[in-house]
């Protein structure tokens, strides 16, 4: 079964790796105390995230790896509910109760996790086409406002300033890639598709944060909570269509769903390991 | 348990409830600093449902802050004021540059402004926003369309903020009943 | 004695006429259209038998000439040891002569129309085939017509509709497997396949499932379908109903099976597909272009119809920044004054336009003018100028209603999401509609339909499986079928 899984949804895992990637690292990035070196962090943790994502695939998968996986899904889980759910309570929804905005989140949640992989699987390969759409639709539609000076870096980095930079970027990117890693192994996928999945979203993520900095600038990037959606929301067609920072929304949604249910299914596997 | 459930459900789908009220829904803004004090007046399309043309209305506050002049504007409404679709926000030509960054900052905290609203400078806001609109339903969105007639002007709300506060703004002015770029 | 066939599982003809004729009369003791004729044949051979048969289910002109004249008429020596071999094979006309002696199996060929003939001094029964009860006559399906194709309809009778689908499927590989379900009604229900397509798992597992069913009375292929299907609580289908015999061969072509219920001219076919929802009877029976056109505005009809008033609920109660200036003005204007939240307005407006659909359905023709005007005038326009209802709100409704009028296959669906994403709208404002979309989504990729992934196109997601789900590719480049099948290839291999 492990093979037919892994032989039918090699599409599928692609896009389910690159909206991994996205996460919720597209609703904050770039983080808070952002400078001219945040986006080099950004590569930097990439390289970073790949060499984890090799070392992972190489270890056994045993009883302590499945622990290990375990609780590095558990950590992906919190971190991407809890930012989602942050941001719906700061930015859509500030009057409601955050119980009312939990809830229904971990009911869905709960839904995937009594149903088999298969279902995110075709998940990802429906809605990783709209979510690339909505990226390079607002790329483009923001296009004729960059400033092109703003990535550029005047001066050489620090090694202080520059781990202050990419710090961030490998607590989002390069953790979460080991659990992929782990999560890839364990369903049978081999190394390139899921690579191929990672650089994809790797590359959404970085056009996402690009978006933000060329238009805002990395300072005023740093101190917006939520860039993307800020840059999402001066696209403008004509008087009718003025704010469009609601497609946005969907691929907030999308891709945590993807990135806490890679996180269950990764538990479920590591369940295997204990109880037969 | 089932009953006090059911009831826990229904009341979750009257949240809309407060949202029944007619709203004032700001088009645009004017900030000024003069003897001390902060004055701001936001230009209100009054959103009547008993009839079908809608009225506009000033409204004007001062303040020793710009959030003080804000809130004696709010007390004056009975109704809540509509805030995210501001499209233009004046400030004083004579306003000093640090009390110009106060605005900025105000206008960023409240975030329902959105970053894609124009900055103008004019020698009096209130005055400016005051005049009866020509082609629209407030002069708010007269300077819009008047601006986005001249796209060279890098006055959005984010671009004023991307150039450190020192963006060059341009100066719209009222002649003859209508509006003008000046300089 | 419950009342049924099986009650008479154990019991056999005595061989007694006299007594098989009293004992099949106390049976029937309170039925008045059982016809008892005695005969007593005299010339040529001897012998005394009784006809037994149900009065408006057979043909009379049959019986006389078929079965009473020649017995009367008896012209021939009887050579064999038994007589119901020699009545049987020498002396009826009728096509088809069977031999029973178990009386729960000649009770149901009698009550289904066959006529009996007992024969004294012999423990066999001959069952005829004498069937006669008037049917409606192949007609045309009132809820699936088309402009271009053919235009025939099932009709009550199974056989019939057994015949109509052998005359579209002129092969010898088209099985067709009889079971009776129904504690009282002992339904005749057919499966029917083609041997070397259909997954013969499958089949077993429907004709187990079939045969779980315990139930009194078997009167519509939804008294089974709800029975047999997966998934019990969705709001989807996962089996599909038609009454036309093209689309049914159609489906058996791919491999399909299909569950032919007498009584009811509603076919069942399984496996059923999400895709199968957005298409049309008539969709390859037109150029694919128009087709694939129609099939892809399906899709969008069915977002639309559960999306429009929820996303108008959202964004007019809690995100009015994300509307358009002078649409959020002119919501707000519609709005004031109207004493109901947007959403009771939205949930009675989606109801009152389901009750209109219903009325409309089920009321006499004379009455449709009246109901027009009572649907359009006093709903749509009087309601809005007293302010019970904002117009916004009856436009977002109306829209989403006549989308959803293109998906006749999926209205409980859509009537049901319909309501649901208003009232989580309602609550959580966008973020409740992105959330009960993806959930949907969630749901309908993990539904299956015996055994069968509900979504089973999405598993290769290549060009392959899109020919015929969301498009409608042209037929020289739709070689391969379903791939459920245990022979995808549709063409290029005579195998």
């Amino acid at each position: 079964m492990k093979a037919n899984v892994s032989e039918f949804y090699k599409k599928h895992f692609l896009g389910l790796s690159a909206l991994f990637v996205l996460g919720n690292t597209v609703i904050t990035a770039p983080k808070t105390n952002a400078d001219q070196f945040n986006f080099l962090g950004f590569l930097v943790a990439g390289i970073i995230s790949l060499a984890v994502y090799f070392l992972v695939y190489l270890l056994p998968f045993n009883r302590i790896t499945a622990v290990m996986g375990c609780l590095l899904a558990l950590f992906c889980i919190g971190d991407a509910g809890i930012s989602f759910i942050r941001f719906i309570h700061n930015n859509l929804l500030p009057e409601t109760k955050p119980f009312f905005i939990v809830l229904p989140f971990i009911l869905v949640l709960t839904f995937i996790a009594f149903k088999t992989n298969e279902m995110l699987f075709k998940f990802s390969v429906v809605s990783f086409l709209p979510v690339v759409a909505v990226i390079l639709f607002f790329f483009f539609a923001t296009l004729k406002d960059f400033n092109i000076k703003n990535i550029f870096i005047y001066e050489l980095p620090n090694l202080e300033v520059f781990y202050k930079q990419t710090l961030p970027y490998i607590k989002s990117i390069a953790l979460p890639s080991a659990l992929l890693a782990f999560f890839s192994k364990t369903s049978g996928f081999k190394k390139g598709v899921s690579v191929s999945g990672f650089a994809i979203g790797f590359v959404l993520l970085g056009i996402t944060i690009l978006n933000s900095v060329l238009l805002f600038g990395i300072e005023f990037s740093g101190v917006l909570d939520y860039p993307y959606s800020s840059a999402g929301s001066t696209v403008t067609f004509g008087n009718l269509f003025t704010r469009m920072d609601g497609f946005l929304y969907f691929v907030y949604l999308a891709s945590c769903i993807v990135k806490c249910g890679v996180g269950i299914f990764a538990i479920k596997k590591s369940r295997n390991k204990f109880v037969p | 348990m089932k009953k006090i459930s059911i009831i826990i459900v229904l009341l979750l789908f009257l949240c809309g409830c407060d949202k029944t009220q007619p709203e004032y829904l700001i088009s645009s803004m004017g900030f000024d600093y003069s003897g001390g004090k902060y004055i701001a007046c936001f230009e209100a399309v009054v959103i009547n449902s008993e009839n079908t043309d809608q009225t506009v209305k000033l409204l004007k506050g001062e303040g020793s802050s710009i959030k003080e002049a804000v809130s004696v504007i709010k007390k004056k409404c009975t109704q809540p004021l509509l805030m995210s679709h501001c499209g233009v926000i004046a400030v004083s030509e004579n306003m000093p540059p640090q009390y110009f960054k106060e605005v900025c900052d105000f206008c960023y905290n409240k975030e329902e402004i959105t970053l894609s609203a124009f900055f103008i400078k004019t020698s009096n806001p209130q005055e400016l926003l005051s005049i009866k609109p020509l082609s629209s339903v407030c002069v708010g969105y007269d300077i819009m369309g008047l601006i986005k007639q001249n796209p060279h002007f890098e006055n959005r709300f984010f671009e004023v903020i991307n150039s450190g506060y020192k963006a060059r703004l341009p100066k719209i002015t009222q002649k003859d009943g209508g509006l003008y770029f000046e300089g | 004695m419950s009342g049924q066939i099986s009650d008479y599982k154990n019991c056999y003809l005595s061989g007694n006429l006299k007594e098989d004729i009293a004992f099949f009369k106390e049976i029937f003791k309170k039925d008045v259209i059982l016809r008892v004729k005695e005969i007593s044949a005299r010339k040529e051979e001897v012998f005394d038998c009784a006809l037994i048969y149900m009065d408006g289910m057979t043909d009379s002109d049959q019986i006389n000439e078929a079965i009473i004249r020649p017995l009367l008429t008896v012209n021939v020596k009887n050579e064999s040891a038994d007589i119901a071999d020699f009545i049987g094979k020498q002396i009826l006309f009728t096509r088809d002569v069977k031999r029973k002696e178990n009386i729960s199996e000649i009770l149901e060929g009698v009550l289904y129309g066959e006529a009996l003939l007992l024969i004294d001094g012999s423990k066999t029964a001959l069952m005829m085939d004498v069937k006669g009860f008037r049917t409606r006559g192949i007609t045309e399906p009132q809820e699936e017509r088309i402009l271009q194709g053919p235009r025939e309809g099932f009709e009550e009778a199974a056989l019939l509709n057994l015949a109509m689908l052998r005359r579209k499927l002129l092969t010898p590989d088209l099985c067709v497997e009889m079971m009776r379900v129904g504690r009282r009604t002992s339904t005749a229900v057919f499966i029917c396949y083609l041997g070397t397509l259909a997954n013969q798992e499958t089949v077993n597992e429907i004709k187990e499932r079939i045969n779980k069913i315990d139930i009194d009375g078997i009167l519509d292929t939804n008294y089974i379908t709800e029975q047999i299907r997966d998934n019990k609580l969705s709001l989807f289908k996962t089996s599909g109903t038609t009454e036309r015999p093209d689309i049914v061969a159609a489906r058996l072509l791919e491999g399909r099976i299909a569950i032919v219920v007498d009584g009811t001219p509603m076919v069942v076919t399984v496996p059923y597909l999400f895709s199968e929802n957005f298409q049309s009877d008539e969709d390859y029976y037109q150029n694919y272009l128009l087709s694939s056109a129609e099939r892809l505005l399906r899709y969008f009809c069915f977002f639309l119809s559960i999306s429009i008033p929820s996303v108008f609920i959202a964004l007019s109660t809690f995100h009015r920044q994300l509307l358009p200036t002078p649409f959020a003005i002119t919501v707000i204007q519609q709005r004031g004054g109207v004493p109901f939240t947007p959403v009771w307005e939205c949930v009675v407006m989606i109801l009152v336009f389901e009750i209109l659909k219903e009325a409309g359905i089920r009321m006499s023709q004379n009455l449709g003018h009246a109901l027009s005007i009572v649907g359009g005038l006093v709903v749509g326009q009087a309601a809005v100028e007293a302010r019970i209802i904002s117009s916004p709100i009856l436009i977002a409704v109306a829209l989403s209603g006549i989308a959803g009028l293109m998906l006749p296959r999926l209205k409980t669906a859509v009537f049901y999401l319909r309501i649901g994403f208003v009232l989580i709208s309602a609550v959580l404002g966008i973020y409740g509609y992105f959330l009960a979309l993806i959930f949907l989504t969630l749901h309908i990729f993990s539904l299956s339909s015996f055994s069968i992934d509900y979504t089973v196109s999405l598993k290769r997601a290549n060009l392959q499986s899109l020919k015929d789900t969301v498009f409608r590719a042209p037929w020289d480049i739709m070689r391969k079928r379903p791939f459920f099948n245990r022979n995808i290839i549709r063409k290029g291999n005579r195998k």
